[in-house]
């Protein structure tokens, strides 16, 4: 029989009356009122609040889609096209180095320490770049150049899907490039081809929702590590959403539908998306971070924005008691 | 539900907050015009940012003189553009 202390390593602690909340997850026995407790995670009211502006105005850059609320990092953009970087440390944007190529329609991937990004306009170049905290440096090019793709993963370990082929309207691509930190392979294709779209997870866990090909495209779909498939899509489908999460806990907010562009923030817990509170301002904007703490960084609504919203859901570990029925 | 109207400028961090996003509704729109729902919240936000007061028409006059100048800055993008964009439309306030 399998006990407690094999599987854990440790016995349960006991303890007499409650205390202060312990470890999530950790389980305890009140000797007191002899009830088996655990410490569990309690999430609260999730809502947006301002963030610091970036520094200028902008949409279509790459934003290191796993970097923190706290931590984060987006470079080049529109009008320009641009190749300045700019970093955030959870109250406001400072202006870094700039891209080796200015672009816009790049995608980011990776953290502010250690980021990616690739592909862009307005030459529908192929070409990627890697950070390091400090510097950008000419990397691998990609096996086709395209704009407006979507992202996962670290700056070694990196998913690229769908995007927009030279060959304007109707070049939709369904084509996903796997980065593993020197080189890139083709993998599994998207079901459906799409531009415009918006994402998070890692590499071999992603979620891609929506995008524009042309007209909103309503498909999301999930990946695997090997491929894609279609679950549920989210109640208001949109384009150019930020996105933030993992496979099992993710948030996208704003967008466009059409136009117009649109406020909706939707939670995803791994099985379903849920209709939560508003962005204050809707727009197309680029994202990164968690489920529980992600960001809105800049965009178009319709013009070009430099507002940040930052998207947070209190969590607070509380002792429960473990029901015996 | 019944709301404010003004224009006040973003300063970026807690210009509205997580705890004052929980107590009334508030829409950003182009032009620096907000929508604020009408309690004593709403209120106090507006005093708080030194919200400019405008009637519903005059915020909407705003909006309209935005969307007006993003349709023309449309109109001039190149195809590879439009192709990842669809034109700016009309915005009505609630």
């Amino acid at each position: 029989m399998s006990t407690y202390k094999g599987i854990k390593g440790f016995t349960v602690q006991t303890i007499a009356g409650d205390t202060s909340p312990l470890n999530e997850g950790q389980v305890y026995y009140n000797s007191s009122t002899n009830l088996l407790k655990v410490s569990k995670n309690v999430l609260g009211t999730g809502a947006w609040s301002s963030g610091g502006n970036v520094v200028r105005a902008r949409s279509t850059f790459a934003s290191a889609i796993n970097a923190t609320q706290t931590a984060a990092l987006f470079a080049g953009g529109y009008p320009a096209p641009a190749g300045e970087s700019e970093e955030y440390n959870g109250t406001s944007w400072a202006e870094g180095n700039n891209l080796n190529q200015a672009r816009h329609g790049l995608i980011g991937m990776g953290t502010q320490t250690l980021a990616l990004a690739a592909g862009g306009s307005g030459t529908y170049t192929a070409n990627a770049e890697t950070y390091n905290g400090t510097s950008w440096a000419t990397s691998t090019a990609m096996p086709a150049g395209k704009n407006n793709s979507s992202s996962a993963g670290l700056q070694t370990s990196a998913l690229i899907f769908g995007g927009l082929l030279n060959g304007g309207a109707g070049a939709y691509d369904a084509n996903t490039y796997l980065w593993n930190g020197s080189s890139w392979t083709e993998v599994a294709d998207m079901n459906t081809a799409r531009s415009a779209l918006s994402s998070f997870g890692l590499s071999n866990a992603a979620i891609a929702a929506s995008g524009y090909a042309p007209g909103v495209v309503t498909n999301v779909e999930s990946y695997n590590g090997t491929s894609w498939s279609e679950i549920t899509e989210l109640g208001v489908s949109r384009a150019s959403m930020a996105g933030g999460g993992t496979q099992t806990l993710g948030i996208f907010g704003g967008g466009y539908v059409g136009p117009p562009f649109v406020a909706n923030t939707e939670t995803w817990n791994g099985t379903a998306w849920a209709e939560v509170a508003e962005m204050a301002t809707g727009r197309a904007s680029e994202g990164c971070g968690l489920g529980t703490a992600s960001l809105a960084i800049a965009g178009e609504n319709p013009g070009y924005s430099a507002l940040t919203e930052e998207w947070t859901v209190p969590q607070t570990i509380t002792n429960v008691t473990v029901s015996s029925s | 539900m019944a709301y404010k109207y003004c224009t006040a400028d973003n300063w970026g961090k807690d210009f509205f907050t997580h705890d004052e996003r929980l107590k009334f509704y508030l829409s950003g729109q182009p032009g620096n015009v907000w929508v604020v729902g009408d309690n004593s919240d709403g209120e106090a936000w507006i005093t708080k940012v030194s919200g400019v007061s405008k009637t519903k028409a005059e915020a909407q006059a705003i909006v309209d003189a935005e969307v007006v100048i993003a349709k023309a800055n449309y109109d001039s993008q190149s195809d590879e553009y439009k192709a990842n964009h669809s034109s700016p439309t009309d915005i009505t306030l609630p």
